[in-house]
């Protein structure tokens, strides 16, 4: 599965010390979106230019995607992935977002740090949407499992309904994101409606799922009194769900 | 060595190459920390070879405990890519700037060494910054990493609770603050990758916890 970040010694994934793997793609475009780099299923090549010491060694490239004027550009239209300028460049300018893995090879990394997950932490996946590569996100879930270790998912909630079951047999705890209650400006602001996140949320409730739900409170967009009152809302409703 | 020598001076590029390509010590990188646990071995047993052959015993220990200020002025260029007179790594500590996966990678380097034999103490040190120990879930999380080092065979570790003014610092020299974890608005973030406006931004929070 393609993976955007791996990162060990997280203490807000979820509880606990955890290892939290980014997956990479999301149906969801938020205008807030605090891990742009997740939202592309594709690989890409994170660019630093405050880091460039504009030593050259990138002219490496085949493509001739690098230039230097007064700074140094790099045009990703060129980009051909062959990753030659990441693995000359000396001070991490050049990166690449998007490895491929195996669920073995995640539980390898994540059972490193095993001795420190104690009673309450553990793994976490997290994006980019999880569900988005759904079997192999549910693969890695499932070994986890096997292996004693505490599971959570931060979800955005938009994925199909024919795996829910299957993750919530897998999932200790979902961290579901309710971005908004409103139809309408959630399609305007993610570019998707939420009847399938809210339906979803439902249905993870009926089958005993455990689940936390987040509100993202943003200026001017969701901190508005209305919504603030619709997500109330959603909570009574889904308490009198249950 | 004549680079070296010359304390790096016209080769910036492949310094920077040495300094960032590369695994060193606090990473939990099996290969790295197999020659860290040879050289505490060998220490060890040349500690051993003389241990009450006179009136004072010599039992191995690791530490530098400050005085890795005084000593810099010894020291000469690395190939590791520090320069000459560079401040030291600190007890049994990375080397600053080189580790760069978190305080739980940092201890798995550090515990496996043969720790048994550093009977005049091998300290650990680690700084973590207050957003990511406060709460109910940062108590139990520090349970859980002090928990975790002790039953990895660690036995003597100092946590540092970074504050505002070291955050200062880590704007000013981010490559000697890779593995501060800071939270941001719902996750943590490595310190040094983020931008100026994020880094303010926090320190402004940072002090208004205090």
């Amino acid at each position: 599965m393609r993976v955007a970040n791996i990162q060990r010694f997280c203490m807000h994934d979820g509880p606990g010390i955890r290892t939290t793997v980014f997956l990479k793609g999301c149906p969801l475009r938020c205008a807030w979106c605090h891990n742009p780099e997740t939202q592309s299923a594709d690989k890409e090549i994170l660019f630093f230019q405050n880091k460039c010491i504009g030593c050259g060694g990138c002219n490496i490239c085949p493509a001739n995607a690098h230039f230097f004027s007064d700074k140094h550009i790099f045009d990703r239209s060129l980009c051909v992935f062959c990753n030659k300028c990441i693995d000359v460049c000396p001070t991490g300018t050049l990166e690449i977002c998007g490895k491929d893995y195996t669920a073995y090879e995640l539980l390898d990394i994540t059972q490193k740090d095993t001795a420190f997950y104690g009673n309450t932490g553990g793994v976490t996946l997290s994006g980019g949407e999880p569900f988005l590569q759904a079997k192999d996100a549910l693969a890695l879930l499932k070994l986890c499992k096997t292996n004693g270790i505490h599971t959570a998912v931060e979800t955005c909630g938009y994925f199909s309904p024919d795996i829910l079951k299957y993750a919530i047999s897998l999932t200790d705890l979902f961290l579901w994101d309710i971005k908004d209650t409103d139809s309408n400006r959630h399609k305007k602001y993610t570019g998707v409606s939420n009847e399938r996140i809210i339906k979803n949320l439902f249905l993870a409730d009926q089958s005993g799922a455990n689940t936390r739900l987040r509100c993202i409170l943003v200026n001017n967009i969701s901190k508005s009194k209305y919504s603030s009152q619709s997500s109330v809302f959603l909570i009574e409703l889904r308490g009198l769900s249950h | 060595m004549n680079i070296l020598q010359n304390n790096w001076e016209g080769y910036e590029t492949l310094r920077l190459y040495a300094f960032n390509k590369y695994d060193y010590f606090g990473n939990d990188n099996d290969e790295v920390d197999e020659i860290a646990a040879r050289l505490v071995q060998d220490f060890s047993n040349m500690c051993d070879a003389v241990n009450n052959k006179t009136a004072y015993m010599t039992p191995a220990g690791i530490s530098t405990f400050g005085r890795q200020l005084e000593w810099s002025s010894c020291r000469m260029a690395t190939s590791s890519g520090k320069k000459a007179h560079e401040i030291l790594a600190g007890n049994f500590s990375p080397t600053p700037g080189t580790d760069k996966e978190g305080a739980t990678a940092i201890i798995k380097s550090y515990c496996k060494s043969d720790l048994k034999r550093t009977v005049s103490g091998a300290a650990l040190d680690i700084k973590l910054l207050p957003s990511a120990v406060n709460g109910e879930n940062g108590l139990e999380a520090m349970v859980s990493l002090l928990r975790g080092f002790v039953s990895l065979g660690g036995y003597f570790m100092q946590l540092d609770i970074a504050d505002n003014e070291i955050l200062r610092q880590a704007q000013e020299h981010p490559e000697d603050y890779q593995t501060l974890s800071v939270r941001v608005s719902g996750w943590n973030a490595r310190f040094v990758t983020l931008n100026k406006e994020w880094q303010n931004m926090i320190i402004a929070q940072t002090g208004s916890d205090f």
